[in-house]
């Protein structure tokens, strides 16, 4: 066997030379893709096309029927006018649901008059009772 | 010869092919330029576009994951390559009550939103390319197309009219389910044991809605009718 | 090309012996597993052709539908099987004419087990409903990046020892395996990076798809087989190459006629018109290489009838030969652009041919090779001639019942199919008969190779005969003359 034939160096480089034979193509085929690499343009892009010009076109439309410029200057007077014509607050204490906390906040801020006090009940004692036939124990 | 000749030779034998019938073809058909259609300008820009309803990503994944390609095709060819024309109900519809005869060859924008159109193999059973158009018109099922694709898929056989379909039962794409309250509006016609019912599941909505999307017999610019002249 | 000299010296035995000797492990294990898988492709084939004319059949099992079994059975049967041979074959015979020992047995071992992974987690993935959809290259698309690094590690010794090869020039059958090793990768590598990396249309793709089918079986199956067939037969018959120079020409004519082939399946379909009527004349077309290579080797056979009598290797080379003939036969037949290809298209015929070429004529001449040179790798002889009988006869009643199917059934089963005045029922019905036939067909090769995967485990085994005399197809004693052309 002629060992110039078969030696690691030409085993080594035959295994290189072999895995580029392989992918030739695939090799190529990038080359090749990457000259048309592009996404392609859909159907639907082409279609959508015609949509967005028309969306464009709306959107045209609406801004310039709707400036925004004047929206932002009429906005603080018309605040101040709203402001201004505020309707005060209505108060109807019978509206009121009972046991509601507005009705306890209510009772806490006017709380009732003091009740007149009422008499203590008359005590049944053997000195201050008033004899049952007498009739000129002083009454209070 | 030598060896570095021998792979020379191979690669330009091999390589002008390569280039004549994959690379060039695949890369120009990616760029395929939309053919104008004034007609139906309102509608979709000027272009021809064959729209479709339905899920067509999901359901052609359903479709390709269950070997519907084996058994049906979904290329209705020009005449002079095959006879799927003449069929009434293959290409389109012979006798559409609107439009008349519908029917046309499958052309390249018709397999639009799928990435790999499923030409198929063989023809154990129909070609599919008109099958919702087939089954919204049909007397059978035109009532509820969709009731009646989810019984075919379930098992063909059951119905009376396809008594000899070869077309294998899909049980699988479907689901068992306790029947609450009341039984569910898409529930099949089975009878799967007491209080229970079978509903479709996810795959099988998605492949039907995929098959009712088929319908490629839309009206088509005057650079893509073959159609012979009106008699 | 330097011709064979049937004289052997001592130091040329011992060369071959060394050869023998180290390629013992890698040739057995792709044998085996490539055999295991084939019984599995079968099994799955046996199942879908009975799913198709009995469709509620297993109908229960969700892995088990009739869509997910084909394309399991395909898979199985292209990279499972018909891969791992041809690496068996690769690794063994450009071993042997290059003169080099194998010297990456371990690299091959682990590259061979990953190819088995990839493959069983490929099959179990289609399975189980993850299959991309594209005839042929189903496997979920993480598979074929594995696969791919799995053959180059296979492969790229025999292109090395190739190259270091003792000088002189290169046997034809050298020529035919080299480009095989260099089609493979080349074919499989635009059709998957097209179909699943870079977006195209989708017509285009399933072009691609078809014209991948057609480069499988025309750029790596035919050519490894027939350099298998260019080996074996010499060596069996004695006699040299009839001619050299009509096997270059039919290799030259290999190479330029079958990259056009494949889109013949796409006719009528909204691609550039001259793509499926190109691909149809190079189909037709093959027929030049095939004869070719079937003249120059049936000649020598056909002159050599005892040994054909005697010899399984060079029977079944011998019947894949003609199976090779039949196949372009259908080739021509069933694509003739304005008549059959209508009708067969979409038929039968297209995977009665697809098994005919895959089995017929590849597998055959495979098993042929196998019985040659399990042998001298395992230095045993096989044990019962009758198993030999059986797998051959077996899968003769097979393949010929193939065979009619594609041309007789395939046929009439499309014109039935493009006669549209029939109601679709009534044409979906003839192809019934013949489905039942491909049922019959599958029985009779699962049975046979039953007794090939028992016979070649016995002799992975190492229980196989001990002896000087091959194990041959009648009684032995007839043998004693023909000892020193078996080897």
């Amino acid at each position: 066997m002629d060992p110039t034939r078969d030696n690691p160096i030409i085993r080594f480089t035959t295994f290189w030379w072999g895995i580029g034979t392989f992918l030739i193509f695939a090799l190529l085929l990038a080359v090749v893709w990457s000259f048309n690499g592009k996404t392609p343009v859909t159907l639907e892009d082409v279609v959508a096309k015609a949509r967005y010009e028309t969306r464009a076109k709306v959107d045209q439309a609406q801004a310039a029927e709707l400036s925004q410029d004047a929206i932002k200057a009429a906005m603080p007077e018309m605040a101040k006018k709203l402001a201004a014509a505020k309707p005060a607050p209505v108060e109807k204490p019978d509206q009121v649901i009972p046991d509601s906390p507005t009705a306890k906040k209510l009772a806490a801020a006017n709380p009732p008059p003091p009740a007149a006090p009422t008499p203590p009940a008359p005590v049944e004692s053997p000195s201050s009772t008033p004899p049952a036939t007498g009739q000129d124990a002083p009454k209070p | 010869m030598s060896f570095r000749t021998f792979i020379l030779a191979l690669t330009a034998s091999f390589g002008i092919a390569w280039l004549a019938i994959i690379v060039i073809p695949f890369f120009k058909m990616r760029d395929l330029a939309p053919i104008a259609y004034p007609e139906a300008k309102t509608v979709t820009a000027g272009v021809f576009f064959p729209k479709r309803t339905g899920r067509v990503v999901n359901g052609a994944r359903v479709y390709a994951e269950n070997g519907c390609y084996i058994c049906h095709t979904q290329l209705v060819r020009p005449t002079y390559a095959g006879n799927d024309l003449y069929r009434p109900d293959w290409g389109g519809l012979k006798m559409d009550p609107d439009r008349g005869d519908t029917r046309r060859e499958t052309n390249a924008f018709d397999f639009n939103g799928e990435k790999f159109a499923q030409i198929g193999l063989m023809r154990i059973g129909p070609d599919l390319s008109n099958v919702g158009r087939r089954v919204e018109t049909a007397e059978a099922s035109s009532a509820n197309p969709t009731a009646w694709l989810m019984a075919h898929l379930y098992n063909p056989r059951n119905d009376p009219q396809s008594w000899n379909s070869k077309c294998p039962p899909h049980r699988f794409l479907f689901e068992k389910q306790e029947i609450k309250g009341y039984r569910s509006p898409d529930a099949l016609a089975v009878d799967v044991g007491e209080n229970m019912e079978m509903v479709p599941g996810p795959d099988a909505k998605a492949l039907v809605s995929y098959l009712l999307s088929l319908k490629k017999d839309h009206p088509v610019p005057a650079a893509l009718n073959f159609a012979p002249p009106e008699e | 090309m330097s011709s064979d000299t049937p004289i052997s010296t001592a130091q040329d035995a011992l060369t071959r012996s060394g050869i023998d000797r180290s390629l013992r492990h890698p040739v057995m294990f792709f044998l085996m597993s490539g055999s295991a898988w084939l019984a599995i492709s079968m099994l799955l084939g046996l199942i879908s052709s009975v799913k198709i004319h009995n469709p509620d059949f297993m109908s229960d099992c969700a892995t088990m539908s009739l869509g997910r079994v084909y394309a399991a059975h395909v898979n199985t049967l292209v990279y499972g099987w018909g891969m791992q041979a041809a690496f068996a074959m690769i690794l063994w015979l450009m071993a042997r004419l290059s003169g080099k020992e194998c010297s990456m047995i371990g690299s091959i071992l682990t590259a061979g087990h990953l190819w088995n992974i990839g493959i069983a987690i490929g099959v179990v993935g289609i399975l189980a409903g993850f299959g991309t959809g594209m005839p042929w290259m189903e496997f979920p698309p993480f598979a074929w990046p594995v696969l791919l690094v799995a053959y180059a590690v296979i492969v790229i010794g025999s292109f090395i020892q190739f190259r270091v090869r003792p000088e002189g020039g290169a046997m034809i059958s050298q020529w035919y395996l080299l480009a095989a090793m260099i089609w493979f990768p080349w074919v499989y590598l635009t059709a998957n990076i097209l179909l699943h990396c870079i977006p195209g249309h989708p017509v285009m793709a399933a072009g691609i798809n078809a014209w991948f089918k057609s480069g499988m079986v025309f750029l790596f199956f035919t050519p490894v087989a027939l350099g298998t067939v260019y080996y074996i037969t010499p060596k069996v018959t004695g006699l040299p190459i009839f001619s050299n120079q009509l096997a270059k020409i039919g290799f030259w004519s290999l190479a330029i006629i079958a990259p056009w082939a494949g889109m013949q399946k796409l006719a009528g379909a909204p691609i550039p018109i001259f793509l499926p009527y190109v691909g149809g004349a190079a189909t037709a077309l093959i027929f030049i290489p095939a004869c070719a290579a079937a003249v120059n080797n049936l000649r020598s056979i056909l002159a050599n009838r005892e040994t054909l009598a005697l010899s399984p290797a060079l029977r079944f080379t011998f019947a894949g030969l003609i199976s090779l003939v039949i196949l372009v036969i259908c080739g021509v037949f069933l694509n003739l652009p304005n008549s059959t290809l209508k009708a067969s298209q979409f038929s039968m015929a297209g995977y009665s041919a697809e098994i005919l070429a895959m089995y017929g004529f590849f597998s055959f001449v495979i098993f042929g090779a196998a019985y040659f040179i399990v042998p001298r790798v395992t230095r045993r002889e096989w044990l019962s001639r009758r198993l030999i009988r059986w797998h051959f006869l077996f899968s003769v009643y097979g393949i010929i019942t193939v065979a009619a199917v594609a041309l007789i059934g395939g046929y009439l089963q499309g014109t039935d199919q493009e006669n549209w005045e029939l109601p679709w029922m009534t044409a979906a019905q003839t192809g019934a008969a013949y489905a039942v036939a491909i049922t019959f067909a599958w029985c009779m090769i699962l049975l046979s190779n039953f007794f090939f995967f028992i016979h070649l485990t016995l002799m992975w085994l190492r229980l196989g005969r001990r002896g000087p005399n091959p194990t041959l197809l009648t009684n032995p004693h007839a043998a004693d003359a023909l000892d020193s052309a078996a080897h």
